[in-house]
């Protein structure tokens, strides 16, 4: 499992992540010690139900929220003790965000050059040095012909890639997708997970896409999920070579074990074993056994 | 194109401007009328003040000084005698000079005469059977204002015995006396001759009011006495060198005309200062004599004073509601604006625009809506009403200039939440605001309390007077908010039991949905109380000028005269209808018992009264009605002059125009056995028929009275009507000004009233259109998405007409109780305020259709959105 291979500081680190939001006297916890690791360069796709917690984790990592409680680190900034100067300029350098909707991510009035333009002037990018930027951004995701137009006169995927050139305007270490592909139709959604997938490669950004849609765990190397606030299970894929000398997609499901040894078991194990209420847990010399209780009667035989 | 960072803000302040320019023009005009009003009430105090100076009768405003002439001993000398005139006069004409602004340069050129004692003159054998009395007067300019009728100017006295000294007369005095030209009259110092005979040039000037004696003759008829004929006579100032004695003694009248146009409404406490000064410290003149000076004007200047104070408190009031609404607008339309940029500040925020370059911006936009316009409208204010005015009156349109930057630069950055979803604004937050401006009304209510409504700094509006109305209003809107969900929640509860869908719908979506925006409230609350408040001071100040007619007038039509004998005549014009003469006569003693006060006794045969004036009684012979200031003073046996009368009954002070205290109404009859004469009216109270056009009736009485007169006595005619008197008082800069800042606060509060409404209900159409269409997927009609709509209107906005109106009535009884409304009025009666109910109604309707056209528009607006893609705006 990738939270305990390495022994050097992960690029994204969310320990016990507690997250409680009060409004009107009703509390809710959306996030309830989720544990994350995330190393340089990785591709990582973060799965979830609708509220899982997975759009509140996504709030914290760009700093647009704090938890309540826990440790989350991105690229060094601690995100819990980060000041106002720092989250500001964690949020021009350091990551970049590509949302679901158009809205969260051009300026409607704004072209594509303007609005990559508008990231860089918040950043306060030499005036001199944008127009080459604009360029080196949008060329490799294949918009730089669409650079004059104004985002309603773009596709779906369009606007999606010209929202990974905002995003990138500014070289972020990091770059957040929330539902990149939630409004995009199959085919728009297979570019656009291309292009961040283009990104994280050729140019090391390490990236985290939180997504409701599974599909998009076979874009991605690694796949967590996420269920009432924490992370339940993880998949890891590989491409390994077989016996005849072929490339094949290898994909292995892991449970995620919190610093304190809890862990969520799959739904599906649940419902096949009947797993309720207790379980019998045995140690084994190289693994731990869970059965199901028994009655009594049977448990003898 | 560029993408350098001030291209960018550029283009993001220049793309969906359409709000921007709308609240631009908001904050334009707004500047412009808080700038127009100080001057406006500058130039409005300048009139009046000018109105109340040039209104006043002839020499009403002069600066009258009068000593003794003293002089030395001109020893029988002519060019002595005349020397001391031109000295005299050298002199008084340089006082101005010598006083300080803004009274030495307002005084006009002065006019002066010295008048010796009086003494007997006879003519042997004499033509009437009258004792006449004359003063001899000597005025280097009198040949300036007079036309000889009969005779010449006189020549100066030779100082022989043997020469009689010549005079000049007046026509009236002549023909009093029984004078004519060439006549030698039995005088103490020497005889005199009567030279010549003239006419005045202009009766109206204020010369004769100061020599009254001059311009005719007044007669004195004493019971069982000879009838004294008192008049004046002009000698040749040269003359008087041969009369040291009688010089010595003489009376030295001089007196400085007031030009009202070199005076303007901020000097009057200077003025009021220097008048006082040189009332009590007089003037020394070269003959080491002193003139003491007399003037009316400080009581005026107080008059003016009085009324420009009311009517900038008034100004200030009214002003209040329109600036409340004017800052509902504001924050409606910055909202609305802010609202707009929502999803770029977001955007900016999260891309790591930080707190400055989000608030620079947002001030940006905010000073090029305020500061532009601001600058416009003062540059075109100060252009088109260049009045001069206090630096402290551009400190309103200058905060109005920097409300919009302020709301933009300074408001919140919730904007830039990405997720709005997960809790707000707290209700406590919400308690400690409301709170605090409960207790900023009452610190405010308190000041006003202690310190009073009326300023005494010159005509500048008072910030606390036209704070409070707001602040009150306020909370006015926070208690509205806080009471219309009450009766709504049992109305929910009630429809949760019942079977009706658009009842339940529309009380929890009123109660729930907050679409009565504060802003909205606010603009309801202000708007309706100031139409209502201006409706009812309108109302009053109408109301007190008819009553301060009729209390001027005393009946439709009033005349004066000196000599009114031809009734008959009058009574036969065209459209009168009833005339009663009335026969004033002052100074007579009433003994009540010991006490024993002197009275004016007013004549009238009171049958013809009672016609004119059904309110007044008709009383037997020997009855007499008194004025209710001396009523209570009225006990035991009564007696007129001497006569045993009864009282019969007890009028109204101010029942009889002219007459502000202590007087007796008597019936003719009782005349002539009462005060020994035959009557002589002096006054004529007429009543017009029904129908008849009161100014044409007047203008025949007035010619026909004219006719009547012989030709002094015709420029003492004056015929008053209730409608010239109301139409006159009614132009009175004042009170035109009040009635257009009345109307024009009104007015202004309703477009502004409005304008909230219109941009709180667009704001709510998006909400609306949302639920409507997931209303209407749900199987709603149109006419239920109407009822909901009502539903959701209906409840704020009654609420609010019925705060809105109560406060606007408060607020004109507070202001009525606290400032004196019979200070504009005039007349001296006290003004009561009066409720026009059908107009309060009238405007309550107004205002709800106002509200109910908006809310249908919305309606419109959002039924222009289909179902489906309100409910996928939903989901946004």
């Amino acid at each position: 499992m990738s939270n305990a291979t390495t022994g050097t500081e992960p690029h994204i680190e969310c320990v016990d992540l507690v997250r409680i939001f009060s409004a009107e006297g009703v509390e809710v916890q959306a996030l309830q010690g989720l544990t994350l690791r995330v190393e340089r360069g990785e591709l990582t796709a973060i799965v979830g139900a609708s509220g899982s917690g997975k759009s509140t984790l996504l709030s914290i990592l760009s700093g647009l929220d704090v938890p309540t409680a826990g440790r989350a680190r991105v690229a060094g900034h601690d995100l819990l003790t980060m000041r106002a100067a720092e989250r500001t300029a964690y949020r021009r350098r350091t990551v970049g965000f590509v949302w679901q909707q158009t809205a969260r991510n051009l300026v409607p009035y704004f072209t594509v050059e303007e609005n990559v333009a508008m990231a860089l002037a918040v950043a306060r990018f030499p005036r001199a040095g944008r127009r080459d930027r604009i360029g080196e951004v949008l060329e490799p995701l294949g918009i730089a012909d669409l650079a004059g137009r104004l985002p309603i006169e773009l596709s779906g995927g369009q606007q999606q890639r010209a929202a990974v050139a905002v995003a990138l305007a500014n070289e972020p270490q990091v770059l957040f997708a929330d539902e990149p592909t939630g409004e995009l139709d199959a085919l728009n959604s297979e570019v656009v997970l291309e292009a961040l997938r283009d990104v994280n490669e050729r140019l090391g950004v390490t990236v985290l896409i939180v997504t409701h849609d599974a599909s998009v765990s076979s874009h991605v190397r690694r796949t967590v999920q996420i269920r009432d606030g924490r992370t339940s299970t993880e998949v890891l894929r590989s491409t390994r070579t077989n016996e005849y000398g072929r490339s094949v997609q290898h994909a292995e499901e892991f449970a995620v074990l919190d610093r304190v040894g809890r862990l969520q078991l799959p739904q599906d194990y649940l419902t096949a074993l009947g797993l309720k209420d207790r379980v019998r847990l045995g140690l084994e010399t190289d693994r731990v056994e869970i059965r199901p209780t028994r009655p009594e009667g049977e448990e003898s035989e | 194109m560029s993408v350098g960072t001030a291209a960018l803000v550029a283009r993001h302040l220049r793309s969906r401007a359409s709000t921007s320019i709308v609240l631009a023009l908001v904050v334009g005009i707004a500047v412009a009328l808080s700038a127009l009003l100080p001057r406006a009430l500058v130039q409005v105090s300048d009139a009046e003040l000018q109105h109340e100076l040039t209104s006043k009768p002839p020499g009403a405003t002069d600066l009258y000084g009068v000593g003794q002439f003293g002089g030395p001993d001109v020893g029988g000398s002519t060019e002595l005698a005349l020397e001391t005139f031109d000295d005299t006069d050298a002199v008084l004409a340089g006082v101005p000079d010598g006083l300080p602004a803004p009274l030495g340069p307002a005084l006009g050129r002065v006019s002066w005469l010295a008048v010796l004692p009086d003494d007997t003159a006879k003519l042997r054998p004499s033509r009437v059977a009258v004792q006449a009395e004359i003063r001899l007067a000597a005025d280097l300019a009198w040949q300036d204002r007079v036309t000889f009728t009969a005779g010449s100017a006189p020549v100066a006295w030779s100082g022989s015995p043997d020469e009689p000294l010549q005079i000049a007369i007046s026509a009236d005095y002549a023909e009093q006396a029984g004078f004519e030209v060439g006549d030698v009259l039995e005088y103490t110092d020497a005889p005199l001759e009567v030279s010549g005979i003239y006419t005045v040039d202009d009766p109206a000037s204020a010369y004769w009011v100061h020599a009254p004696e001059l311009l005719s003759a007044t007669i004195s008829r004493l019971p069982s006495s000879p009838t004294i004929v008192r008049g004046a006579a002009y000698v040749d100032p040269g003359s008087v060198a041969f009369l040291p004695l009688s010089l010595s003694r003489a009376e030295l009248r001089a007196w400085y005309p007031l030009i009202p146009e070199r005076l303007s409404y901020a000097d009057i406490p200077a003025l009021d200062e220097e008048l006082r000064r040189i009332e009590s410290l007089g003037l020394y003149l070269p003959t080491g004599e002193g003139l003491l000076f007399q003037t009316r004007l400080p009581g005026y200047l107080e008059t003016v004073t009085g009324t420009i104070r009311t009517v900038t408190a008034i100004a200030a009031l009214s002003a209040s509601a329109p600036l409340g609404a004017l800052l509902a607008v504001l924050a409606l339309g910055a909202r609305a604006v802010r609202e707009r940029r929502r999803s770029t500040l977001a955007l900016a925020a999260a891309r790591g625009a930080g707190q400055l370059q989000l608030r620079a911006t947002l001030l940006l936009e905010g000073a090029l809506i305020g500061i532009p316009a601001t600058a416009i409208a003062l540059v075109a204010v100060g252009i088109a009403v260049p009045t001069p005015v206090d630096a402290s009156t551009w400190v309103l349109p200058a905060l109005i200039g920097v409300v919009p930057p302020l709301l933009f630069g300074l408001g919140s950055l919730r904007e830039a939440r990405q997720r709005t979803d997960l809790g707000g604004l707290g209700s406590r937050a919400r308690w400690i605001t409301e709170l605090a401006v409960t207790g900023l009304a009452a610190l405010a209510l308190y000041l006003l309390a202690r310190r009073g409504l009326v300023v005494t700094g010159s005509g500048v509006v008072d910030p606390l007077l036209a704070a409070t109305p707001l602040l009150v209003a306020l909370v006015v809107c926070i208690v509205v908010l806080r009471v219309y969900p009450l009766p709504l929640l049992a109305l929910l509860r009630a429809a949760r039991a019942g079977r009706g869908a658009v009842g339940l719908v529309g009380s929890a979506s009123s109660l729930r949905a907050s679409t009565a925006a504060f802003g909205s409230v606010l603009a309801t609350v202000m708007g309706v109380s100031a139409a209502i408040f201006s409706l009812v001071l309108a109302s009053s100040v109408t109301d007190g000028l008819r009553a301060a007619a009729v209390a001027e007038t005393g009946a439709d039509i009033r005349v004066d005269a000196r000599v009114l004998d031809d009734l008959d005549t009058v009574s036969a014009i065209p459209g009168v209808a009833g005339v009663a003469a009335l026969d004033t006569v002052q100074g007579v003693e009433i003994a009540f018992g010991l006490d024993r006060p002197h009275v004016t006794v007013v004549f009238a045969d009171l049958r013809l009264l009672h016609g004119v004036r059904p309110d007044i009684p008709v009383v037997a012979p020997g009855s007499i009605l008194v004025s209710a200031d001396i009523a209570e003073r009225s006990q035991g046996e009564t007696t007129l002059d001497g006569h045993p009368v009864t009282t019969a009954g007890t009028l109204p002070t101010t029942a009889l125009p002219g007459l502000t205290s202590s007087w007796v109404l008597a019936d003719i009859a009782d005349e002539t056995a009462i005060i020994g004469e035959v009557p002589t009216y002096g006054s004529l109270l007429i009543s017009v028929e029904p129908g008849a056009d009161l100014p044409t009736v007047a203008g025949d009485v007035r010619e026909v009275v004219t006719d009547a007169q012989n030709a002094t006595d015709r420029g003492r005619v004056r015929v008053t009507d209730t409608s010239s008197f109301f139409t006159d008082a009614a132009a009175r800069p004042s009170i035109a000004g009040l009635t257009v800042a009345l109307l024009g606060a009104a007015g202004l509060a309703l477009l502004l009233c409005v304008l909230a409404v219109a941009l709180g209900a667009l704001a709510a159409a998006g909400a609306r259109a949302r639920s409507a269409g997931v209303l209407g997927l749900l199987g709603m009609s149109p006419a239920q998405l109407r009822g909901v709509l009502v539903w959701e209107l209906a409840p704020v906005t009654v609420t609010a007409l019925i705060a809105g109106s109560g406060l606007g009535i408060a607020l004109a009884v507070g202001m009525s109780a606290l400032v004196d409304l019979g200070s504009i009025v005039g007349g001296g009666a006290s003004v009561a305020v009066s409720i026009p109910w059908p107009l309060v109604g009238l405007v309550v309707v107004v205002f709800a259709g106002v509200v109910g056209v908006t809310g249908a528009l919305t309606a419109a607006a959002a039924r222009r959105l289909d179902a489906s893609a309100a409910v996928k705006i939903g989901a946004e």
